[in-house]
């Protein structure tokens, strides 16, 4: 049972915000990301968490336990927090077998050796690595030393744990699996865990819920596919995946949806996308590559200038006038190269035109 | 505690640093308590001065080339050629510096010496009454400060070439260049800054340099700087002679901190390519048929280097009087027992050198702790002016870091009424000074080499600050610790320079015994010894290398 709740959470350094006025809520068993480009606070904000950084403003609870705050002066020390955090350099230590770094979080508790030595033979077995245990670190492989932090972040059975960029560090296919395993860890342990990562796919793969941060802010809180498909802004649009930016003018409002007059090379194409904002005048439309498909009586007209073929599905570069999108389809049906197409699109989010509004088409090569 | 620490590195500084490195400036200007340029221009009007001047630069300028010369080209034979058992000739190019160069100079003397062996050899040989060479002189100081010196070079070139991407080398292969053209061509220019660097270095050393010239010096009236501000220091009855040796000591401070300078500007241009480990048997190039008289030149030198002095050292303490033949019959264990039993001297010498090394080793690794600590962890700003502070003393001849001490603390301590002078403290605090480098150096290069998510990780674990320290942070730099501690306690066992000036009646050092006893004319008692110094010296290098390489491989 365990809430973990940031208030108004700030961090400066200098005269420059690192993380500024964060509030969320991450309910006891959940598993929450904090996503965004290198910079964008959320390793600060996980480090205020695990209590390492004195927080400039705000709190932090656990459970309603203050751990952190500004204005009460209250500041538990990393170790009486009880969290377990798993590092990005994993942070094994290089002097202690396997099992003596699981083992610590134990004897620092001071758990009696007979009851430690089960434990950490429970948390090997978790990860795997039962068969590993009186190995030094330099004998294990990078995916087997990051599986002992995980253990000796496990061990102890804390209310919340803390992953830090985890995968990073690890090689395309190993990281597929960990994320597998560290979410079906979670599922079963019913712990409450907060990862960092820059990593789209990873926090889409792994999270209840993302909590995109970009420049100090936290910018959009919601689940995996609330975030893709109705991002908040331009940024979480083109940070999350492929995003296609066009833009437009608002023409009007229909039953089905809202008029867009594009600004491509006809100059004139109107297409309708359901439930769009309530905005007016210049927009920017943002549509994910997914969202369109080649249609005889779709309104864009264009002409395919690549086509990539991925596997599963192809990836079409498609000019439209000034603009280029990319068009990603189930493979089957083929276009050549040169070929003109007709598009349509199903899902479409509107942003009002502002200076910060991404410049159309920069997203999509 | 960021507070206290920070008051009590200044502190430290002040006493070691500082305040010896002002008293001895102000001394070379001042006279009476009033601001004067007597000294100096008493320096600058004694051609006596410029001739010293003049023979420190040729002697150590010689030795600085050919020794530069000669590590560079052993550090290309270990790193590139194909040679059997690199890690020994690896060891065999660094026995020398094991061997402390004044020491070094005795057994040149007993093998090249007017009555030294190898030239009753040529006497015998030849019939001739002329011995073949007498060491004594410019020519020998430069050979033996060649010998014992060039391994400073030899190191510096041998960290390069091993630091030096591979692949440099092996695209000029590929480009068509024949390992001759590759080495003059690649390797040689890439090289030259670390050449140079290295160079410097030594004639730093070699500037620096006492037991040397004293022991090859004296005999034929033949002064360097060092040496000729002993003499000055201990000509009691000039007047002003504190302040004279201050003002030349001047000279050398100067000379000493515009080639650091140069060293450094020259080291930041050497960084030209990424570490990427050592070279493997792929990038050694095969000597071919050189390959057998490379190996025997090197054995050779093994053997003029390290074989022939230990050997003329053993030989002068086991033969019954200095100049008879070292023919079994004349041998005897008793100078061996004089040695150590006979004189109270070298007892007291032994002990005292212990303790000095030992207590100055102890207190400079934990002193580096704690620096490492405020520095490293706390982000406690200074590492830039620690790195200058601890630079001074190593960098500036230890006969000048003596005579400050001696300016510094001659007169009791002011309000404490402590006093140092005459006492082992001025020596252990001279020690602790001069070696600070050492330690602190490989000490925090461990500390830094600890990732901080390593203590943040036993944080979380539940673990306070000082509990992580000592459970994570302390056992993973044991090898440093230990590194650094044998890196001060080594070369203090026998420190001549330092001791030789502060030392006073039952103060004894290991090498002012030895010194004095060659000084005095008890030729086989210093040889006795120092075969025995050398060889637990020689011993403990050779163990802590094989410690360094255990630790390496776990």
């Amino acid at each position: 049972m365990a809430e973990l709740r940031l208030e108004a959470l700030g961090k400066t350094y200098g005269r420059v915000w690192a993380v500024r006025a964060v509030d969320l809520t991450v309910a006891d068993g959940e598993f929450v990301t904090l996503l965004g480009p290198s910079g964008c606070g959320k390793t600060t904000t996980l480090r205020m968490i695990a209590g390492f950084f004195r927080p400039t403003t705000g709190r932090i609870l656990v459970d309603g336990r203050v751990l952190s705050s500004a204005e009460e002066q209250v500041m538990v020390p990393p170790e009486r927090r009880g969290m377990g955090m798993v590092f990005q350099t994993y942070a094994v230590w290089p002097h202690m077998t396997a099992f003596q770094n699981v083992a610590y979080p134990l004897r620092r508790q001071g758990r009696p050796r007979a009851d430690a030595a089960a434990a950490v033979g429970r948390a090997l077995q978790l990860v795997k690595l039962e068969a590993y245990a009186d190995r030094y670190p330099h004998e294990l492989s990078g995916g087997q030393q990051q599986r002992v932090a995980l253990a000796r972040a496990l061990v102890m059975e804390p209310a919340v744990l803390l992953l830090d960029e985890p995968l990073s560090n690890l090689d395309a296919k190993l990281r597929e699996e960990m994320r597998f395993e560290i979410k079906e860890l979670q599922h079963r342990l019913g712990i409450t865990v907060v990862y960092v990562t820059h990593d789209q796919s990873e926090a889409m793969a792994m999270s209840q819920r993302i909590a995109v941060m970009a420049s100090g802010h936290l910018v959009q809180l919601g689940r995996p596919d609330e975030i893709y498909e109705r991002p908040a802004t331009p940024f979480v649009a083109s940070f999350l995946g492929v995003a296609n930016f066009i833009p437009g003018r608002i023409e009007g409002r229909d039953p089905t949806g809202v008029r867009v007059r594009l600004q491509d090379a006809a100059g004139g194409t109107v297409i309708v996308v359901p439930d769009g904002e309530r905005v007016e005048g210049d927009v920017v439309v943002c549509m994910r590559p997914e969202a369109l498909r080649f249609h005889p009586e779709g309104p864009m007209r264009g002409r395919i200038v690549r086509r990539t073929y991925m596997g599963g599905s192809v990836d079409y570069l498609v000019q439209l006038g000034a603009h280029a999108v990319r068009v990603i389809v189930p493979a089957g049906q083929s276009h050549p190269d040169g070929e003109d197409v007709r598009l349509s699109v199903t899902q479409a989010t509107i942003y009002p035109r502002t200076s910060e509004t991404i410049s159309p088409g920069e997203a999509a090569t | 505690m960021l507070l206290g620490g920070g008051l009590g590195a200044a502190l430290l500084f002040g006493v070691l640093i500082v305040y010896p490195s002002a008293v001895l400036v102000a001394n070379a200007f001042l006279a009476n308590g009033r601001f004067t340029l007597d000294h100096l221009l008493r320096t600058l009007r004694d051609p006596g001065a410029y001739q010293t001047l003049w023979n420190s630069l040729i002697v150590a300028g010689a030795s600085a080339a050919l020794g530069t010369a000669l590590g560079a080209a052993l550090a290309w034979l270990v790193t590139r050629a194909d040679l059997p058992a690199p890690r020994f000739w690896d060891t065999v190019a660094l026995l020398p510096y094991m061997i402390p160069p004044f020491i070094g100079a005795i057994a040149w003397v007993y093998l090249l010496g007017p009555v030294g062996y190898l030239n009753q050899i040529w006497m015998w040989l030849t019939g001739s009454t002329d011995p073949l060479v007498v060491i004594y002189g410019p020519g020998g100081i430069i050979f033996v400060l060649t010998l014992y010196g060039y391994p400073i070079a030899y190191a510096t070139v041998r960290a390069m070439l091993q630091r030096m991407d591979p692949a440099l080398e092996e695209a000029a292969r590929i480009a068509g260049a024949r390992p001759v053209h590759l080495v003059r061509e690649i390797t040689l220019p890439l090289m030259r800054p670390g050449l140079l660097a290295g160079g410097l270095l030594l004639f730093m050393s070699s500037l620096a340099n006492f037991g040397i010239p004293a022991v090859l010096g004296f005999p034929a009236r033949y002064f360097v700087l060092p040496t000729k501000i002993y003499a000055t220091i201990l000509n009691f009855d000039a007047p002003f002679n504190l302040q004279t040796a201050a003002a030349l000591s001047l000279w050398l401070v100067v000379i000493a901190a515009v080639l650091l300078q140069a060293q450094r500007l020259l080291l930041r241009r050497t960084r030209f390519a990424v570490v990427t480990g050592q070279a493997t048997a792929s990038h050694r190039m095969a000597l071919g048929r050189w390959r057998p008289p490379v190996i025997a030149a090197l054995a050779l030198f093994a053997l003029v280097t390290v074989v022939l002095p230990l050997a003329a050292i053993l030989l002068t303490a086991l033969t019954r009087a200095y100049g008879l033949p070292p023919v079994p019959e004349n041998f005897t264990l008793r100078h061996f027992a004089t040695a150590f039993l006979g004189i109270p001297k070298a007892q007291r010498a032994l002990v005292n050198s212990f303790g000095l090394s030992a207590g100055a080793a102890t207190v400079i690794v934990l002193l580096a702790l704690g620096l490492g600590y405020l520095i490293g962890r706390l982000r406690v700003r200074g590492a830039g002016l620690l790195d200058l502070l601890i630079t001074i003393p190593y960098a500036v001849p230890g006969t000048v870091v003596a005579l400050a001490m001696i300016l510094a603390w001659l007169r009791p301590v002011p309000v404490l009424g402590l006093h140092l002078y005459n006492t082992i403290w001025i020596i252990f605090l001279a020690y602790v000074a001069r070696f600070l480098i050492f330690g602190v150096r490989t000490v925090m290069a461990g500390l830094t080499q600890v990732h901080e998510s390593l203590e943040e990780a036993a944080r979380i674990s539940g673990a306070g600050g000082w509990q992580a320290f000592r459970d994570i942070v302390l056992p993973i730099i044991r090898p440093s610790i230990a590194a650094g501690w044998f890196l001060v306690f080594i070369p203090a066992m026998v420190e001549l320079t330092l001791s030789i000036l502060l030392f006073s009646v039952g103060r004894e050092t290991i090498g002012v015994v030895v010194f004095g006893l060659h000084e005095e004319g008890k030729i086989a008692l210093s040889a006795a010894v120092a075969f025995v110094v050398t060889i637990l010296l020689v011993g403990l290098h050779l163990l802590t290398r094989v410690v360094a390489v255990r630790e390496l491989v776990r």
